[in-house]
């Protein structure tokens, strides 16, 4: 009886109704605490793209805000923002791009993995439901439209849309970098049998595998979103000059994120910048292979979703910097991935990765709390080794859904 | 040359003039509570010709000083300014290399000021003639310039008495000294505090000097703006007797009634808060004039404020806050001070006093601040000094009222250039939060040096076990199913029917 409740309430209506009321209820809680409380609930990151719209809106560059770092795009989008009765337009387009990105889910899971509405529901529900989700974007971090961008990708690439999913591609990248560790995942899934071109013979020397390889689909994706990447770099560069170039790009390369975060580079590259000798450049050599490269390789071509998921997990779990923001860049996968998964065959499983998961975070938050408002020096070794066990706990998790990943057979999803 | 040497006294205090013994050759006196002010005009022949020629490259170049020692003054010596060295100017031309003005400002003690990068530029939202550039430093005591300043000023016969001069710098609360291009000439000020001073003045060795014995007084017909001055002067060499003095005129500066103290909340954590408490809110003035209180903060680079964060009206107000009225540029939010090029930043907030009834109460003000990353340190601590703020109230007045006629006026204090010229400053006593120090102590938290040693190797063991056990898995999944979907299928169906 409640289960048959909870599994009506999967359903597209409801599904979506109760993800915008978690979303309004949000929003509308959130305007009411800005008004009324010095502790304000919306993120300084959304007065940072708010003030770039109203630069924009006056004929100024968005870059003319301090540490805006990102594409004016984004300034643009929230032009509305500069009117002060719309200034939390914003919010509700990232709101909005939460659920179209749950949208998406739902139409990969149902068209393209053969699920039932209800499943493919309480599948998405973990993305549109998911508090953390909807915090996020109600306060005005522009993440949830990288949700909605890279499952777009996903879509047209399964829908085989290849000029679709060369524009989202470029327009991704151009829009947060990150999203170029799927252009290897997918160049490498698009082959005969995945273009629906059916299993062709293998080719007898190398040249013909590398002609083979280059197939019209690949060059076209590669063009389109090169060209589209290219083509918004050029057009942000003739318009705003060298600050876009340094702000949106070189800043992230050059940066020292000395300031502790998540990351297992934290302290010591906050040691490292204290040392001007020294260079942490190599850092991005594990988190490229594995992001780029062998992830890809691996999984891309038995299920883009789980590759695209684990090359994420890799990316964000290796990189210089890592704040809870990142983690949402792979939990839109997930809804994609758990099906199957053995984190839900075996629920013991999966309880113990989300758990230490939790207490990875758990632990290091309360070194950061000692740290930043009892003014400990929790650094060293608190801190660090809280850093290092939860960049430990990420492995493993990414441990499993690689071995998930790799063993899945996409058709045999379907069939459940 | 022109010397001019002021002792002020308390209203209540009485001398007779007739103790003042005026020689040729100096001017002597009873010990009496007073402070003094030492005012010597010189033009630029007048300064050794290395000098000379640095402040010919200058428009101007104001050097203000301020002791980190608590002190007690009298109107009209009343201005303040944070503890340290202030220095700012104006290069006649734009491209201007700093150095041998840096050079020539290590007199006062090892100056971190080489790059020009360190200076940061004033000219936003500033009255015109405001100097170009800024750099602050800290400087406890003027008794390594006073020596270092010896051999370069001290020339001649008089030479034992001008190093005993410079010597009394020991002593001194404040300090200034100013080049302008028009007139060319180098004026300095110092300031000791009230305390009981034997009157003693030798005759300037190549000019005039004069001397004035003083304290407040009513000339008749003093206007209710007007500060009134008696007393008597004398010129040594000039006049045998003292010549009664009485006079007024407009002061810039004033005394407010009450006093503050600064202090940081505990825990001070990344993100500290500046306690102002002041001791009353009632305003200079009557209720008519428009003053309103501020608080002008220097700030060194491993502090600063988020002028973003000091924008909201109600998280202001939740601070007894009224505007961020201006922010120096400019202030990296992230950066740590160790990549921090500009010396530090200056912010002038306009505080929201309680009013009505709680007016007459004591009330404080929230500063929210945010600290810098610093060097590593054995200790994991690293102490710094923030330098107290100068709080005051201005009042608006009219726009020409001829504060530069007053013998004692004071400008270029900093946060003056960013009132219109007609403003009265008033400003609140600051008493030390403990001991006897206007500077406000914090401890910094930063990695332990002994860190390195572990992290290094640490840090990549562990991403090379988190690597190598990705990897495993990745070939795990490799050697089962390769990479590819078709051969995997097969496998798998071959599997399942064994």
């Amino acid at each position: 009886m409640s289960s048959s409740i909870l599994s009506s309430l999967f359903r597209p209506a409801p599904l979506f109704s109760l993800a915008a009321l978690l979303r309004l209820v949000l929003l509308l809680y959130g305007n009411w605490q800005d008004a009324h409380s010095a502790v304000k609930y919306t993120d300084i990151d959304y007065l940072v793209f708010t003030d770039a719209a109203r630069y924009v809106s006056n004929g100024l560059s968005p870059y003319s805000r301090e540490t805006y770092r990102y594409t004016p795009l984004l300034a643009w989008m929230l032009i509305p923002t500069a009117k002060p009765h719309l200034f939390s337009f914003g919010k509700v387009v990232f709101a909005l791009a939460d659920l179209l990105a749950g949208w998406l889910i739902v139409r990969v899971l149902r068209k393209q993995r053969g699920m039932s509405a209800e499943r493919a529901g309480a599948f998405a529900a973990i993305w549109l439901w998911n508090p953390m989700v909807a915090t996020i974007s109600t306060r005005g971090s522009s993440e949830g439209l990288l949700g909605v961008l890279t499952m777009a990708l996903l879509w047209a690439v399964e829908g085989k849309r290849v000029s679709v999913a060369g524009f989202i591609l470029g327009l991704g990248v151009h829009f947060k970098i990150y999203p170029f560790i799927y252009a290897p995942a997918i160049i490498w899934w698009m082959d005969d049998e995945h273009l629906g071109k059916g299993v062709s013979k293998l080719p007898a020397s190398f040249a013909g595998a590398v002609i083979k390889f280059l197939s019209p689909q690949r060059i076209q994706l590669t063009l389109i979103s090169l060209s589209t990447f290219m083509g918004l770099n050029v057009l942000m560069y003739y318009i705003y000059g060298t600050p876009f170039l340094t702000h949106s790009y070189f800043h992230h390369v050059t940066r020292i994120d000395h300031r502790h975060n998540f990351s297992p580079y934290n302290i010591f590259l906050y040691l490292a910048s204290a040392d001007p000798s020294s260079s942490s450049l190599h850092a991005f050599l594990p988190q490229l292979l594995l992001s780029c490269l062998f992830i890809p390789f691996v999984i891309a071509k038995k299920d883009l979703a789980t590759s695209m998921m684990a090359q994420t997990f890799a990316f964000v779990t290796f990189n210089k910097v890592c704040t809870s923001q990142y983690f949402l860049w792979y939990m839109i996968f997930l809804p994609l991935y758990l099906p199957g998964s053995s984190m839900l065959r075996v629920p013991r499983l999966g309880i113990t990765a989300l758990l230490l998961w939790v207490l990875g975070q758990a632990a290091w938050l309360q070194q950061g709390y000692q740290l930043e408002f009892l003014g400990d020096s929790t650094f060293f070794p608190g801190m660090w080794l809280a850093s290092l066990a939860f960049f430990l706990i990420n492995c493993w998790i990414l441990g499993i859904v690689i071995s998930d990943g790799a063993e899945r057979n996409i058709q045999k999803v379907n069939m459940m | 040359m022109r010397e001019r040497i002021t002792y002020f006294r308390p209203q209540d205090a009485d001398m007779d003039p007739n103790q003042l013994e005026i020689h040729d050759t100096k001017v002597q006196g009873p010990a009496i509570e007073a402070l003094k002010e030492h005012k010597i005009t010189l033009t630029l022949p007048e300064l050794p010709s290395e000098l000379a020629g640095l402040l010919r490259d200058l428009e101007e170049l104001h050097l203000r000083w301020a002791t980190p020692a608590s002190y007690n003054t009298l109107e009209p010596f009343s201005s303040r300014i944070s503890p340290g060295l202030h220095v700012s100017y104006t290069p006649l031309k734009e491209d201007h290399d700093p150095e041998k003005l840096c050079t020539a400002l290590q007199a006062f003690g090892r100056l971190d000021c080489s790059s020009p990068d360190v200076f940061i530029n004033l000219s936003d939202g500033r009255q015109p003639g405001s100097p170009a550039l800024f750099f602050y430093n800290e400087l406890e005591k003027l008794d390594g310039f006073a020596k270092r300043l010896g051999p370069v000023v001290c020339s001649g016969p008089a030479a034992a008495e001008c190093r005993k001069q410079l010597q009394d710098l020991k002593d001194a609360v404040s300090l200034d000294m100013s080049y302008d291009s028009t007139s060319e000439s180098v004026k300095i000020q110092a300031l000791w505090p009230l305390q009981k001073r034997e009157i003693s003045v030798p005759a300037s060795p190549k000019g005039r000097t004069e001397v004035g014995i003083l304290s407040r007084g009513a000339p008749p017909g003093m206007e209710a703006h007007e500060i009134g001055v008696s007393g008597v002067l004398a010129v040594i060499g000039e006049t045998k007797e003292p010549s009664p003095a009485l006079f007024a005129f407009a002061a810039r500066h004033r005394a407010a009634s009450g006093s503050f103290t600064s202090k940081f909340q505990q825990p001070t954590g990344l993100h500290p808060t500046l306690q102002l408490s002041l001791s009353t809110a009632a305003p200079p003035l009557d209720e008519d004039a428009e003053c309103a209180p501020y608080a002008y903060l220097t700030l060194p680079k491993v502090i600063f404020a988020d002028r973003y964060q000091l924008a909201d009206e109600l998280f202001l107000a939740s601070k007894n806050l009224a505007a961020a009225k201006y922010v120096s540029e400019p202030v990296d939010l992230e950066a740590p001070a160790y990549t921090t090029k500009e010396w530090g930043s200056n912010v002038l907030l306009q505080l929201a006093p309680p009013k009505g009834k709680a007016a007459a109460k004591d009330w404080t003000v929230e500063v929210p601040l945010h600290l810098r990353y610093l060097k590593p340190s054995p200790t994991g601590k690293e102490e710094a000094g923030i330098p107290y703020p100068a709080v005051f109230w201005a009042c608006g007045g009219e726009e020409d009222v001829g504060y530069a006629v007053s013998p004692f006026d004071r400008l270029n204090l900093g946060y003056d250039g960013l009132f219109s010229p007609g403003t009265t400053f008033w400003h609140v006593s600051p008493e030390p939060e403990a001991g006897d120090r206007l500077i406000n102590n914090i401890s910094v938290p930063v990695v332990t040096e002994g860190a390195s040693q572990w992290v290094g190797v640490g840090t990549a063991v562990a991403v090379a076990l988190g690597f190598i056990w990705v990897l495993m898995k990745l070939m795990g999944g490799y050697a089962k199913s390769g990479h590819d979907t078709v051969a995997k299928t097969a496998e798998d169906e071959g599997k399942k029917e064994k």
